[in-house]
């Protein structure tokens, strides 16, 4: 029962990659208590995931500390104690993206598919040995873009460099930091647009939301413990269902009286079920 | 109020800039893609100019009116060459 590894990338930094890696790791590991979940922190020299996930205390060894050798892959995990079943593998913070070579993180990479059930690379920005490291050992990639020109841009190329790929690693599309209100007043494209552009399939939509940075501050993803129901935390858990296979209808980030949006989103819903 | 009249009335009649970053990003990416592709406007001359050599030699074609373009459906581009052709030319 080898887990499958999901890469999140974008290609261009601060579109929220580390946030949707945590949110939906937190989630995942929170619909299904039986279901392992690791998540490795890939941005050596600029590691965040730990920060975001609460954990940044309680790191002993590190990802490269692995590969050299240094010690077993099982020392460095780092288990989260509101969630059993959630591991973090962080990244070296005093080391750069040479420290690894991509037949490293595949071997890796191996090692813990025989020890959870699913694998979650955060990626880190660029197109350059950090990329390609992350790529080498994924089975798929969640491309995450806002619906900004240059974000979509940088998206655009990542997706191509995944396909171009010996193994054509597949890109699905997760559209974060969305804000309804100025895409209502045609001052932002829309996720239709962002679809069109860029020619992938849809996994989610996740919309602009402050509570994202009181609970970076706290150290507690927004997947975690959100009560509305319309709101990042939500969206979250929603990519996380459809990441087990779960078909769940886009969230009304629109609001109930927008009818046409509704209808546009109605037709959107038939393009998401994940495998 | 102005929202509300604004929703009513549908989108803007001048371009918004929704469609104006929509415009001018399908361009960008598109040449993006043509670049990493390998594949500069000159080559793409070149490409149409050798094609219709070949293709004079069994048709007999208008050259002016030829059109070749490379289109893109999804993530695939596909070449396309339009060319009226006026009569076949005999075998030889």
């Amino acid at each position: 029962m080898a887990a499958k590894t999901l890469l999140f990338t974008s290609g261009k930094g601060g579109v929220g990659k580390t946030t949707c890696t945590a949110n939906i790791g937190v989630a995942l590991a929170a619909q299904d208590s039986n279901m392992n979940v690791c998540m490795i922190d890939m941005d050596i020299g600029l590691r965040n995931l730990d920060i975001q996930l609460g954990l940044e205390n309680r790191i002993v060894y590190n990802l490269v500390d692995v590969i050299e050798g240094s010690c077993k892959v099982r020392q460095a995990l780092v288990k989260d104690k509101r969630l059993p079943n959630l591991a973090l593998l962080p990244a070296a913070q005093t080391r750069d993206k040479t420290s690894v070579s991509p037949e490293q993180m595949v071997n890796l990479v191996n090692e813990l598919r025989e020890m959870f059930d699913l694998i979650l690379i955060d990626c880190p920005a660029g197109i350059e040995q950090g990329f390609h490291n992350s790529a080498a050992a994924a089975d798929e990639a969640i491309v995450v873009t806002t619906a900004e020109m240059s974000a979509v841009r940088d998206a655009d190329r990542v997706i191509g460099l995944l396909e171009a790929n010996p193994r054509k690693i597949n890109s699905w599309l997760l559209v974060n930091r969305l804000r309804a209100s100025m895409v209502k007043t045609h001052d932002m494209m829309s996720v239709d647009d962002v679809i069109e552009i860029l020619g992938i399939k849809l996994l989610g939509v996740i919309p602009e939301d402050e509570k994202i940075i009181v609970s970076t501050n706290k150290g507690e993803p927004l997947s975690l413990n959100a009560t509305k129901v319309i709101g990042a935390g939500q969206a979250f858990r929603n990519v996380a269902m459809r990441l087990t296979g779960v078909e769940v209808p886009l969230m009304d980030i629109y609001g109930e009286s927008q009818n046409i949006f509704i209808k546009q989103f109605n037709k959107l819903k038939s393009l998401i079920k994940f495998k | 109020m102005i929202g509300l009249l604004g929703w009513l009335t549908g989108p803007p009649k001048d371009v918004s800039s929704r469609e104006e970053a929509k415009k001018r990003l399908q361009l960008t990416i598109f040449h993006d893609r043509m670049e990493v592709m390998e594949l500069p406007a000159e080559r793409l001359n070149d490409l149409r100019n050798e094609l219709m050599e070949v293709i004079a030699k069994y048709f007999e074609i208008d050259i002016n009116r030829t059109e070749c373009t490379l289109e893109q459906d999804d993530r695939e581009v596909a070449f396309v060459a339009n060319i009226p052709v006026k009569r076949v030319r005999a075998g030889g």
